[in-house]
């Protein structure tokens, strides 16, 4: 059924009934920028603090989401891992949004479906490839050196949105934390693994690449997305860390 | 989709679906079906019914070395039963099961969907405790995909097979070196419809030594073939007598030459054709008395880890071989379509990551 209305609004859209795709498309354009378009007392996210319409919108950003355009098209999502847009938008209206899937069944879905539509007009072949987004499962094992100016940059582009600034978490999201002195202290009374020596950084430096590379996936908590190597490289991971103060 | 009969393939590594055209030969192409963004989602045993494919999502334990296989059975992530339509494979509803799914069929009439659990973290946290031990047979509603009963079964059950009757459901039950027999014709499957036939005396409540695995049941449903993973000379191929509710040890197959798994009957249950692991290959045996055992080499590097052979709509058997999975190195599975009388391979069909299972549409459409 979910499944049929998202269909119902996809054809909607594509049968060419203007006057109810306009507002729908207007409609879906609000919901993906308004962090109070999902049903929970945590509103944090909105599509648009992940993602832009086009790269070109954002050039000072290093966002964790493919741009928006072209995307109704693509014939795949989130790295090849589903083949169909309304599981691709339920996984980041669940997990990070922290949203109902039902309400993608209903005229939310309907909107963004419209929206999404909109920005993949027919003969465009823009953004309509597949994006390449590279998580690797395991933690690497990455080199403690690294640039902090560097990393302040990276700090700028990836991180600052949503933690603020480094260690006050000053201008910050209601869902950022202030990094890394919060989570190293809510990790502080955690029973750290035997592998890692008590009191020392490493423990510390590892959750910080596990959140980068994972987000709140793999087992991880949080709502936080993750961060393909496309996006933030191994090196420019390594001068975060070192700006961070976790080298 | 091909207009020919056409197999699917589970690849349960890399999250995906295989599709092949059995008249043209071909991969059709291979389809995501993971729900869980960046896992190993581990999709194992497949059913078809109803226009959709059906798929046990099996997690591994998080945070380890990729792979659900390399943590099979030791996950505490619950399983997810995913519907997907099998015209575009879009998500059509999904159940969550327990952890550590093993084997899913699906009832005769496609209504139901029964997961077994090869939970072998229950079993091994709670030794000494025999009913938490116990893994649970999950039954699904499959057009609503609502979990309707969920069964303590035995420890740590996986292969299963429906009995042409479409009511006896059996279970392999590795950690109790026993077999389980479910009657599944109420509504509402209950503990009490479960009786679990143990190979000596009692279950062995996880320190099982033979470890019954895979089950296949002959065409006319008077043998479950159970094959075990474990055994003092050579895991075996048991022989359960279903009218009688006994094993029949004198009809038990052994020394084999591997190991055995999901067998394969032809038609008319004159011949099973066996997959083997440890020396891979198949080996082909002709019902009689004594009945007559031939083993079948296959063609170097053609099939590494024989998994499940199944009868083919085209009278072929196709066995699937999971391929490389270590934890360095990954190479894809194959699946062979063998000649019915000789087992020679006529056909190789290169699928995913460690595919575990086969089923096909006779139609195709």
């Amino acid at each position: 059924m979910r499944r049929a209305r998202w269909a119902l609004a996809l054809g909607l859209v594509a049968c060419g009934v203007t006057e109810r795709r306009e507002p729908l498309s207007a409609r879906g354009e609000a919901l993906a920028r308004n962090p109070n378009a999902v049903r929970t007392n945590r509103p944090c996210f909105s599509c648009m603090t992940c993602h832009a319409v086009r790269a070109s919108d954002a050039p000072d950003r290093v966002l964790p989401g493919a741009p928006l355009q072209g995307a109704a098209r693509r014939p795949s999502f989130w790295n090849g891992e589903t083949l169909h847009l309304r599981e691709a938008v339920e996984r980041c209206w669940v997990t990070f949004l922290l949203g109902d899937a039902e309400d993608l069944s209903g005229p939310t879905g309907e909107a963004l479906s419209a929206w999404l539509e909109s920005l993949s007009p027919a003969g465009s072949t823009e953004g309509t490839a597949p994006v390449r987004l590279t998580w690797p499962p395991t933690v690497r094992n990455l080199d403690p050196e690294g640039d902090p100016a560097a990393g302040a940059r990276v700090w700028l582009r990836a991180c600052a949105t949503c933690h603020g600034e480094v260690n006050t978490g000053r201008g910050r999201l209601a869902c950022g934390s202030a990094l890394p002195q919060e989570i190293m202290a809510a990790h502080a009374d955690d029973d750290i693994p035997s592998t890692f020596p008590a009191g020392t950084p490493q423990y510390y430096r590892v959750l910080a690449i596990e959140k980068v590379r994972h987000g709140s996936f793999l087992g991880y908590a949080g709502r936080m997305p993750p961060f393909a190597t496309e996006l933030v490289s191994d090196r420019d991971l390594r001068d975060l860390l070192v700006y961070m103060g976790l080298p | 989709m091909p207009s020919g009969p056409v197999a699917v393939v589970s690849n349960s590594l890399g999250n995906s679906l295989s599709l092949l055209d059995l008249t043209a030969r071909t991969v059709v192409g291979t389809y995501a079906v993971g729900i869980v963004p960046l896992a190993e989602n581990g999709p194992h045993h497949l059913g078809l019914a109803d226009g959709a494919v059906f798929t046990a999502l099996s997690f591994p334990a998080p945070a380890i070395a990729p792979g659900p296989h390399a943590a099979h059975g030791s996950s505490q992530v619950a399983g997810v039963l995913v519907r997907r339509s099998m015209t575009d494979f879009s998500l059509q509803g999904r159940a969550t099961v327990e952890p550590n799914p093993g084997e899913l069929v699906l009832s005769p009439d496609g209504r139901r969907a029964f997961v077994s659990h090869y939970d072998l973290l229950r079993a091994l946290s709670n030794v000494g405790n025999r009913e938490a031990q116990l893994s649970r047979l999950v039954v699904v509603d499959t057009r609503t995909m609502q979990v309707t009963a969920r069964v303590p079964l035995c420890v740590a059950a996986h292969g299963m097979a429906f009995a042409p009757d479409g009511r006896t459901l059996y279970a392999a039950c590795p950690g109790d070196d026993a077999l389980a027999v479910v009657d599944t014709s109420r509504d509402v499957v209950a503990a009490a419809d479960v009786t679990l036939v143990p190979l000596r005396d009692r279950p062995a409540s996880g320190s099982p030594t033979m470890e019954p695995y895979s089950v296949g049941i002959s065409p006319d449903g008077a043998t479950v073939w159970v094959g075990c993973i474990n055994g003092m000379s050579g895991a075996p191929l048991l022989a359960f007598d279903a009218a009688r509710r006994q094993w029949d040890s004198a009809r038990a197959l052994r020394r084999l030459g591997g190991t055995p798994y999901f067998p394969a009957f032809s038609a008319d249950g004159t011949t099973m054709v066996v997959p083997l692991q440890s020396r891979d290959g198949v080996m082909k045996v002709r019902f009689g008395s004594p009945p007559e055992l031939t083993p079948v080499a296959l063609p170097m590097g053609a099939c590494t880890l024989p998994h499940q052979a199944a009868l083919g709509p085209d009278g072929r058997y196709y066995l699937v071989c999971e391929g490389v999975h270590t934890a360095t190195r990954i190479e894809p599975g194959s699946v062979l379509a063998l000649n019915p009388d000789t087992l020679e391979m006529e056909a190789r069909y290169e699928v995913g990551g460690y595919p575990d299972a086969i089923v096909f549409l006779r139609g195709g459409r």
